[in-house]
């Protein structure tokens, strides 16, 4: 398991609706992603889903794991405390297998689109869409705006040294 | 996008660059004006002065939240260029490109279609690499359900069903040849599916088309890699193999003559409905090849397969049958018009305006009530296949739904529906006026 997070960058990360996932492609540029993150509070480690239909994504991760992963907009986070959260980490990409693989996190992506029950049932309709690699992201650095204030110094916690 | 529109259009702007430690970062910025230049304000904890100059990006982003769970409205734009401090600690970003998605402009099923090649190399890659290789898993049932487009096998049910019903009225009715003669079509009708496909794929008709449906543009078993071009060509020769197969039992039960001819013509136009040299849906000719196919080949041979005689009994019954299933592909080819004509096939659809295309269409539906009052006008069925007039109210929503609908390629799918409801339910209330007419009337003769 990866060492703690403190519990108020848990709770953003757990109810963010969408994230802008930010990877670095072939030239070292950065290149931003709007995507639904799926915390696991377990693993304490951050995931994202992502079809094969835009896969550009992946093929970057493969060459550069290192990401930046920016939760903000008050209306984006659905839980009672409200922080800007960006955090630094190295992703991996699992596309060994791309059709069940990512299944064992529909019970957290449930939680935030519940109804992407009814549209898997139609998996038929979209097959490629289905075929899904999982992005899995370690954090190393994270900077938090308490209160989503940007005014104010961000606390900068290092997961390594939290270990 | 510039202007008061990105800060309307969007709450969520990141700026993101390659930060010291080689990671990048992303950082919420404030959009201070958007109107000719974008120029920001980044927050506490970052060095305005540091960025000067630097290769960013800025991501303007946009969901709206359903009170339900979830999120709709999708959008995003990602300015690609460089970030120069100016007065203050603003910094002004200078857009070199930008791209985006919105799920308005450009809906999820059309956005999901463009990518298609993209993921196709991405399994190419993996197979490649693991030795392996991957395909869309759907199982085999759902496999099987969208290459062959199994429901599309209910308008060959309903040819079937009209001549088995016409010869049942004539006196004759032997359910084993019957489903014999179904079991053979079907397999035929899989072949043409198949067949369709594979050519419409390597003639580039369903490639162009980046708007499909359940009911047009083809299955996509091909074009998203379900089955292979090799494989779809063992399976159409399986198929039409079978179909033959059966066919031939038939004949020499039958009339090798009579049913080899039907054979023959089916075959034929089944193949060459997309396939070169006559290509038939090409050159205008889908439509009557389907009629043909659909009305007078199936339901006739249905006929002769019960009966033992080709005559106007089975003739007659197959005219309504041919239109209706001729005006599930007329009205499916509506939302396919654009990308056939890009793609050289020139279809009816194609050649029309819309209101020459509504103009036909009206006409059709008539034909079909039109052939349907003649059947017991001629005395060549029971008066109860005017039972098949209870659908005329549908047929006025059908023709209504797709005069709304034209042009719309997703609204078009609530048309195809109810027009493939219609046809389908009008062949089954016309199979059933001649079984029930037998039973009230009996035995007729000719």
């Amino acid at each position: 398991m990866s060492p703690l997070l403190p519990p108020e960058v848990s709770e953003v990360l757990e109810n963010s609706l969408v994230a802008i996932l930010t990877v670095v492609n072939e030239k070292g540029l950065p290149i931003s992603h709007p995507m639904l993150p799926l915390f696991d509070r377990e693993t304490q480690l951050l995931y994202f889903t992502s079809s094969i239909l835009f896969s550009k994504k992946l093929q970057h991760i493969k060459n550069n794991p290192k990401v930046s992963v920016l939760f903000s907009c008050r209306e984006y986070v659905r839980s009672k405390n409200y922080h800007i959260v960006m955090l630094k980490g190295d992703a991996s990409v699992m596309d060994e297998d791309l059709s069940t693989a990512w299944t064992r996190l529909l019970n957290l992506w449930r939680r935030k689109e519940p109804y992407i029950e009814r549209y898997l049932k139609q998996r038929y309709a979209f097959p490629l869409f289905w075929e899904r690699a999982i992005i899995e992201v370690r954090p190393k650095t994270i900077y938090v705006w308490w209160r989503g204030d940007l005014s104010s110094e961000p606390t900068i916690i290092k997961m390594e040294e939290a270990d | 996008m510039r202007g008061p529109s990105l800060l309307e259009k969007f709450e969520q702007f990141a700026l993101s660059f390659i930060d010291e430690d080689g990671y990048p970062a992303s950082i919420p910025v404030i959009v201070v004006s958007a109107d000719e230049q974008i120029r920001l304000k980044v927050p506490r904890g970052f060095d305005p002065r540091k960025l000067e100059g630097r290769t960013a990006n800025l991501i303007a982003n946009h969901i709206t939240p359903l009170p339900s769970g979830g999120y709709t409205d999708r959008r995003y734009i990602v300015f690609r260029g460089r970030v120069h401090l100016v007065e203050g600690e603003e910094l002004q970003f200078e857009t070199l490109r930008e791209y985006g998605w919105d799920e308005h402009r450009t809906p999820f099923p059309e956005y999901i279609e463009v990518s298609t090649n993209r993921a196709r190399a991405y399994l190419e890659s993996l197979g490649k690499k693991l030795g392996e290789t991957f395909k869309p898993q759907l199982g085999l049932f759902w496999s099987f359900f969208r290459t062959v487009r199994l429901p599309f096998l209910l308008a060959t049910l309903a040819g079937v069903l009209v001549g088995g019903g016409a010869a049942f009225y004539r006196g004759y009715f032997n359910p084993v040849l019957l489903l014999l003669t179904f079991a053979g079509l079907a397999f035929i009708h899989m072949g043409l599916n198949l067949a369709n496909d594979y050519y419409d794929t390597l003639l580039g008709a369903d490639v162009v088309n980046r708007r499909p449906t359940p009911f047009s543009g083809g299955s996509r078993a091909l074009i998203y890699g379900i089955v292979s071009a090799s494989e779809a060509r063992i399976l159409f020769s399986t198929f039409f193999a079978a179909g033959i197969g059966v066919g031939i039992y038939l004949a020499l039960l039958r009339g090798p003559l009579e049913i080899g001819l039907l054979i023959v013509g089916g075959i034929f136009l089944s193949y060459f409905y997309t396939a070169p040299p006559f290509k038939l849906a090409y050159r205008g000719l889908g439509e009557l090849a389907v009629f043909t196919g659909f009305g007078p080949l199936i339901v006739l041979g249905t006929y002769f397969v019960q009966s033992g005689s080709l005559d106007l009994t089975g003739l007659m019954a197959s005219i309504p049958v041919g239109i209706l299933i001729m005006l599930i592909l007329y009205v499916n080819e509506i939302p396919d018009a654009v990308f056939d004509k890009e793609a050289g096939k020139k279809t009816l659809v194609a050649r029309l305006s819309k209101p020459g295309v509504m103009t036909l269409l009206a006409v059709f539906l008539l034909l079909v009530y039109l052939f349907i009052a003649f059947i017991p006008i001629l005395r060549l069925g029971p008066p109860t296949v005017l039972a098949a007039f209870t659908t005329a109210p549908l047929s006025l929503r059908v023709f209504r739904n797709v005069n709304r609908n034209f042009g719309n390629q997703y609204a078009m799918i609530s048309s195809m529906s109810l027009n493939v409801k219609n046809s389908v339910i009008t062949c089954f209330l016309i199979a059933a006026g001649y079984f029930v007419g037998r039973l009230v009337y009996g035995v007729a003769t000719l």
